[in-house]
């Protein structure tokens, strides 16, 4: 190797760097971006009704990249989360009506409680896969809920069966976890959402998401070379439904009344999955892509066909959920990211040209 | 893929034409808005669509007679959204409808699940709801000075049907001893159930049989079994219609002996109850707010024009819903205004005796300071055919009973 | 006792009808390895094809079988090759396309919504047809001739089903894609015409349960739901994609749900399903009659 080819390939190396340098620069700018419009946007839109539909968004984009931590990155699919949302709601709200607890504090003991039955949870059904752990993990949310509909006192703990526990609106307040107008959850539920990205960021980095990795696409391989697959599955369920739980508490508080029959639906489980689904299973940006895209499909059909049309908003999530699996099937994250990486490239190839030149 | 884009490209589409259709028929008159929170997609659509069609029928004679005088002929306008049953829906579209659609008054939820955080989230607006039918005592014992209700509330409900017990007996000589209780296990079963232990011991009965069932059943025979076995004299029962279908079927299958079956309204009120359970239903005592027979004048002649309109007869229910529309047509006639303050200060101060829309049995609707409609009653109606194919007639109490007409009890 | 007796027939009965309800299910299953989630909407729609050619032409209930079996047949036929099958070649190298689950689904709302825009809420059932509330009594111990009626024709159409495949060129050529789908096609097989038979067969067994409870049950929009997770329970007790797995399955939960409300509330049997379900699960993850696959 010459001299002018060393040199050559050390110039390539400085362009490739100061590339990479840029891509990073253009990231972390479009980040901040976001952030700065998701922070600011109470500020332009004035209407509680646009802010409630916002805030629920971002809710179920929360439950589902907790949802993805199992789902997504170990590979299996559970359809059953609404027990840890139950679980989180049911604990916190049962400890403010009748011990005077922050929600704040029984948010984190629910969290610990999910945390245990995830674990309980995922102990057994780790052993299966595709359809059977689907179908397990309903049972088990169908189940819970069957339980707590029977259930009037649980020990001391008053549920009141099916009939659910309402809060009194009465303590605004930040420590009560209630507020009058809707900022506050919507910056609860914001702060909550960027920490549990940034979770998943970390995690998906780390040695636990390479073995969660592993196992979900090749357990045999990832097990020989000698991987605990199920242990890694463990850790991640208990994250999530850790973090699912917190959601639960943040509902209860927001809709200041839980019913069996809606936490811990089917329902509720059933479109998490499908807001991953959609958005794309297993990416950071899946989950918030697809209730972005979901969450107003529904909200606005029921909206505008509810009353003329009965049914008909459902008939329109469903064409929307096939057509979205045909041409995308793995959820629009997948092009979306595409057109991104065009745009970074061209800017990126301006840019540098520019330099050059 | 062609084929199915296709096809998703033809039901979109005929989607969309829907919709173009019926937006064209916003007004564009003085109007006042009136949000109504009903389900009608979902396990309860068939009584939302009741409850719709009433509404539907009351506002149309409202604005046909000149609207709201004292606000310039001002029309309602109603909005319609679609709870699902499902409480979080309906927390969200009382949200939507106060800020985006800026109703004045809200209407609604059937379903007391959703009724209950629904009339909280109007609290926090200080919107003036009007709950047509809920009946669950604790609606408006949450103290909320927005929330009026039209029906009655279930303590009153299980207060009446004791009391028709107790009177059948005196009248035909019969006496009861055992009971039993079959009812959904959901918030209104659960509160009607409670009352009636309550009742019962208080009235000395015996109580055989206290049965919550899971509303989404698919074989109720076990709960005939149980009751079969029982004993009972006399069965009541709460009932969604899927399942007071199935249960009335099958205790006649079965054979089961009763001296009466006592039923709540909701699914043994439902026009398809008696399509679906035919004869199975005869003898049958119901309790409603109102019925067919009602002896009021203009009470014939709404039946009659809803029937023609919508196929089926009015219930109880609906009728709670068309008494609502008249009851905030005569508030916002008295508050002259469409500030949410007056339109409350005007509803508290109710007290409707004559007018279109008074075809209920009782003489006035005013509502005490909880809310309640302090006049609201209720009457008991046995199914049977006189000659005319199955009808619902009224017999008790007996200054409300039809003329000529001597209820069957017990049971032959 | 014989309470216990007369409650264990009905118990068998309505649980060998439940069997029928997911059957259609198991062999969906079996062959094209995905849970339909739709399955209890193509239930509903098999009510409503009974429904209407017994309520317009006032036949017996069990003769509209001659109309709902083919056109459920043709239903599901075109809807597998129609709507699920571009997902199949989409995803050629997954084994268990979770993505179908997702279409099933938009399937199940946009079929149960479309009834409800079309028919209404109303519930509608036959009134007057002969089967319509008819008891048996043996001494004294009674039972539903409707029920009956489906007990057998539960059977029948399972011993149908396994003989189909055990012995017809077509059953060889179902049960060779559901082994191995890749040597099938090598062998010839057209995968994907499997795959639309499966389907179509799949769901004109939907239709003879659907046929099964029309004479004593309420057809409306949201009936199928009822079913649904009955029917998952069921497949995999019985172990996903065996025949007789689902009809055994069903007999079971009928068992609990018919005996189980004599010792405790009827609101507590749902629990001690699901608690069974789990057990099952978790001794034997193939189900009772499962082939031991490699989860």
């Amino acid at each position: 190797m010459t001299g002018k080819d060393i040199a050559k390939e050390a110039q390539i190396q400085v362009e490739t760097n100061d590339s990479t340098l840029l891509r990073k620069k253009i990231e972390k700018l479009s980040l901040l971006l976001i952030a700065g419009l998701a922070f600011g946007l109470p500020l332009v839109m004035r209407s509680p009704t646009y802010l409630h539909i916002v805030i629920l968004i971002y809710f179920y984009a929360y439950l589902t990249t907790s949802w993805n931590m199992v789902g997504g990155f170990a590979g299996v699919l559970p359809m059953g989360h609404a027990v840890f949302i139950g679980t989180g709601a049911y604990t916190s709200t049962v400890l403010s009506l009748q011990y005077g607890i922050s929600p704040w504090i029984g948010m984190i003991i629910g969290g610990v409680i999910a945390t245990f039955i995830g674990i309980l949870i995922g102990l057994p059904t780790f052993k299966m896969r595709g359809a059977y752990f689907a179908l397990a993990t309903i049972a088990f949310a169908e189940g819970m809920r069957v339980m707590v509909e029977n259930i009037e006192y649980l020990g001391p703990f008053q549920l009141n069966g099916p009939r659910g526990l309402q809060i009194p609106p009465l303590n605004t307040g930040l420590s009560n976890f209630m507020f009058a107008n809707k900022e506050p959850y919507y910056y609860i539920i914001l702060v909550m959402l960027i920490l549990v990205l940034g979770i998943t960021w970390f995690i998906s980095r780390s040695k636990l998401g390479y073995y969660l990795n592993a196992g979900g696409e090749e357990p045999e391989a990832a097990m020989a070379l000698g991987v605990n697959v199920s242990r890694a599955k463990l850790i991640a369920m208990a994250i999530s439904s850790f973090l699912t739980a917190l959601a639960g508490t943040f509902y209860a508080q927001f809709s200041l009344f839980i019913h069996p029959k809606s936490i811990i639906s089917l329902d509720l489980s059933f479109e998490i999955a499908f807001i991953a689904l959609i958005g794309g299973r297993g990416s950071i940006a899946g989950p918030i892509l697809g209730a972005l895209l979901l969450r107003p499909v529904s909200d606005f059909s029921r909206i505008y066909f509810g009353d003329v049309f009965p049914g008909l908003h459902l008939v329109i999530f469903g064409v929307v959920l096939i057509l979205v699996m045909i041409y995308q099937p793995r959820g629009i994250q997948e092009p979306l990211t595409r057109i991104y990486e065009k745009i970074v490239d061209r800017i990126v190839a301006k840019y540098s040209r520019g330099v050059t030149a | 893929m062609k084929k199915i884009s296709a096809l998703l490209a033809i039901t979109l589409s005929i989607a969309v034409l829907i919709t173009l259709s019926a937006i064209s028929a916003s007004a564009a008159d003085k109007t006042v808005k009136i949000g109504n929170i009903i389900p009608l997609s979902g396990p309860s659509a068939s009584v939302g669509q009741q409850g719709k069609n009433a509404r539907e029928m009351a506002v149309e004679e409202i604005n046909a007679a000149g609207g709201i005088a004292s606000l310039g002929g001002a029309k309602l306008q109603m909005v319609y959204a679609d709870s699902e049953s499902k409480p979080e829906k309906g927390v969200g579209e009382a949200e939507r409808l106060i800020n985006t659609e800026k109703v004045s008054i809200l209407t609604g939820c059937w379903n007391s699940a959703v009724t209950y955080p629904t009339t909280a989230v109007a609290e926090r607006y200080g919107i003036p709801f009007v709950v047509p039918v809920s009946v669950a005592d604790k609606i408006t014992e949450q103290g909320f000075k927005n929330v009026f209700r039209i029906a009655a509330k279930d303590s009153w409900w299980t207060r009446d049907q004791f009391a028709f017990m107790k009177d059948m007996q005196a009248e035909f000589n019969t006496k009861i001893v055992k009971i039993a209780f079959v009812y959904e296990n959901g918030d209104w079963g659960q509160g009607f159930a409670k009352q009636w232990k309550k009742l019962a011991a208080e009235a000395g009965y015996e109580i055989v049989l206290d049965e919550p069932y899971p509303s989404t059943s698919t074989d109720l025979s076990p709960i005939v079994q149980k009751i079969r076995r029982s004993k009972a004299d006399v069965l009541m029962m709460v009932s969604n219609a899927i399942d007071a279908i199935l249960l009335t079927n099958t205790i006649n299958e079965y054979k089961v002996s009763l001296k009466a079956i006592i039923t709540s309204g909701g699914g043994h009120a439902d026009p398809s109850f008696l399509k679906a359970a035919g004869k199975n239903a005869q003898y049958l005592f119901d309790i409603v707010e109102w019925e067919t027979d009602v002896n009021k004048a203009g009470a014939k002649e709404a039946n009659e024009k809803f029937k023609a309109k919508y196929g089926s007869n009015l219930t109880g229910e609906a009728v709670d819903a068309y008494v609502a529309m008249y009851v905030i047509k005569d508030a916002l006639e008295r508050a002259g205004s469409i500030e949410s303050d007056k339109i409350r200060a005007a509803l508290a101060s109710t007290n409707l005796t004559s007018g279109p829309g008074m075809i209920v049995g009782y003489d006035a609707v005013a509502f005490d300071k909880t809310g309640q409609n302090k006049h609201a009653s209720l009457v008991m109606v046995q199914v049977n055919d006189i000659g005319k194919g199955l009808e619902r007639i009224t017999v008790w109490p007996k200054n409300a009973r039809r003329a000529g007409y001597t209820p069957v009890f017990p049971k032959p | 006792m014989l309470f216990i007796l007369e409650d264990a027939i009905n118990g068998i009965l309505m649980g060998s009808i439940y069997g029928l309800t997911a059957m259609g299910l198991t062999i969906i299953f079996g062959v094209l390895k995905v849970i339909n989630f739709a399955h209890g909407s193509l239930l509903m729609i098999g009510m409503y094809v009974a429904y209407w050619t017994v309520a317009l032409t006032g036949i017996h209930p069990y003769l509209s079988l001659f109309i709902v079996i083919p056109a459920m047949y043709l239903f599901g036929y075109y809807l597998q090759d129609i709507v699920i099958k571009p997902i199949f070649k989409a995803e050629k190298d997954v084994r268990e396309p979770i993505t179908v689950i997702i279409v099933t689904t938009g399937v199940w709302y946009i079929l149960d919504n479309m009834t409800l825009l079309f028919f209404g809420p109303q519930y509608r059932s036959i009134d007057d047809n002969p089967l319509k509330g008819k008891m048996m009594e043996l001494g004294e111990i009674m039972i539903s001739v409707p029920k009956l009626w489906g007990f057998v024709t539960a059977t029948i159409t399972a011993f149908a089903i396994y003989y189909f495949l055990q012995y017809t060129r077509m059953g060889r050529a179902i049960r060779a894609t559901s082994l191995d789908r890749d040597a099938a096609s090598l062998s010839g097989i057209n995968q994907y015409k499997i795959y639309n038979i499966a389907f179509g067969m799949g769901t004109a067994v939907a239709g003879i349960a659907a046929v099964t409870l029309v004479p004593f049950y309420n057809t409306f929009p949201s009936v199928g739901v009822l079913f649904d997770i009955k029917g998952f329970i069921i497949v995999v007790l019985g172990g996903l994609g065996s025949i007789h797995g689902a009809i055994i399955g069903g007999m079971i939960i009928g068992l609990i749900e018919s005996v189980g409300p004599q010792f405790m509330a009827a609101t507590w049997t749902e629990a001690i399903v699901y608690g069974l379900f789990l057990l099952v699960l978790f001794v034997k993850p193939s189900g009772l009659f499962g082939v031991k696959y490699d989860w």
